[in-house]
């Protein structure tokens, strides 16, 4: 699998959003299209963001009272999720600025991020930033564990 | 009232046993398009989960970019025949975090996010009846704005506020509520927004409320015992 590029193992496409996209918008993409994530880009198609059904979740869960903690005592994370749960629109709920990888880089370059980053998927750009599909780790596991059977995109 | 994880899991379940071999369990993953499985043991309890970044070999990924750019392959030949070689019992993530059926969906969120996992096992008494996923939790979201109209002036207006609708409106875009109109206590204010928030569906509250008295001064409460 190490001779694959990024651009050969990706799901190719480019699913994604505006950054004003409202947050039930974004919860439909995720459940009609069957995807994990969407990439968040600029007018010029430019990825500036991702953002996750774990963006979406926090939101969930604030609908049941949890207990509660002083600010000073918060965690960054805990911090952080709640700032997501008050999320209306994508550009508030993304993670960003997103780690993208290009098209030509070798798999090896995503494999670290996916196998064990807090990262499940990595957009695929062009030079220019612009989005061309999204690397997850279903690719990831698909060219490791079953070499055979990969589908090179063309 | 509130939805149960029973009422958004998935009960056609992928399982492997514990002595699935590494091609069966990415082999599962890839024709059931999931991310993840339940490992289940002999006897039927769920021993653990698998999941996808289990399969993948971390450290052996590092050394692999760590020895570029010579190139890699005889490292990654043998990480890849170490990871093959294993079983779902040695690749899982044990014990599970598991849920029970009757919780409510907004706990299967939280545990899912505090654990930073996608997916619960269903259990009752250890017996696995489903798996609900990130994507089954944030089902909740996908109420038309109509609906969750409706059930903002059912579950809040009506059945725990006790106000006239006659004299509140709910407005709902994109799943953003905007309450208007008039209630009749000034304190009532903040927990219908409250309320109105943990309306399935809800993504923000937006309170243009008014009140015709103002119970929260001192001089208000005089009289209460």
């Amino acid at each position: 699998m190490w001779r694959y590029t990024a651009g050969e193992i990706m799901t190719p496409g480019a699913l994604a959003v505006g950054a004003d996209a409202p947050f039930a918008a974004v919860a439909r993409v995720l459940a009609e299209r069957h995807v994990h994530a969407v990439a968040v880009l600029d007018e010029e198609r430019r990825v500036i963001g991702v953002v996750s059904e774990g963006d979406l979740m926090c939101k969930a869960a604030a609908k049941e009272p949890a207990e509660e903690v002083s600010p000073f005592l918060e965690t960054r994370r805990r911090r952080a999720a709640r700032a997501k749960a008050a999320g209306v629109v994508a550009g508030d709920l993304m993670s960003a600025p997103a780690v993208t990888v290009g098209v030509a880089a070798p798999v090896v370059d995503a494999a670290e991020e996916l196998a064990q980053g807090r990262y499940r998927q990595l957009p695929v750009v062009d030079d220019a930033g612009r989005m061309l599909g999204m690397i997850t780790r279903a690719d990831l596991v698909q060219a490791f564990a079953l070499p055979d059977e990969v589908v090179r995109a063309d | 009232m509130r939805p149960t994880v029973r009422d958004v899991m998935t009960t056609d379940v992928a399982t492997v046993r514990t002595d699935a071999t590494f091609k069966e369990i990415a082999r599962v993953l890839m024709t059931r398009q999931v991310s993840g499985l339940p490992v289940v043991a002999a006897d039927g309890t769920v021993v653990g989960v698998v999941s996808e970044a289990d399969l993948l070999p971390k450290e052996e990924f590092k050394s692999v970019i760590d020895e570029r750019p010579n190139l890699p392959r005889r490292a990654a030949k043998v990480a890849r025949a170490k990871a093959v070689g294993a079983t779902a019992a040695e690749l899982m993530s044990s014990p599970a975090v598991a849920i029970a059926p009757d919780a409510p969906v907004a706990e299967a969120a939280r545990t899912l996010a505090e654990h930073d996992i996608k997916r619960l096992p269903v259990v009752v008494e250890g017996r696995l009846v489903g798996v609900v996923s990130r994507a089954d939790v944030l089902k909740v979201f996908l109420k038309s704005d109509a609906e969750i109209g409706d059930l903002v002036m059912e579950e809040v207006v009506k059945r725990c506020l006790w106000e006239d609708p006659e004299f509140v409106t709910v407005d709902v875009e994109n799943g953003i509520v905007t309450l208007g109109g008039t209630l009749q206590l000034k304190s009532l204010i903040p927990i219908a927004v409250r309320l109105t928030a943990a309306i399935d569906g809800v993504v923000d509250v937006v309170d243009k409320l008014t009140y015709e008295r103002d119970d929260t001064t001192a001089e208000s409460q005089r009289y209460w015992r």
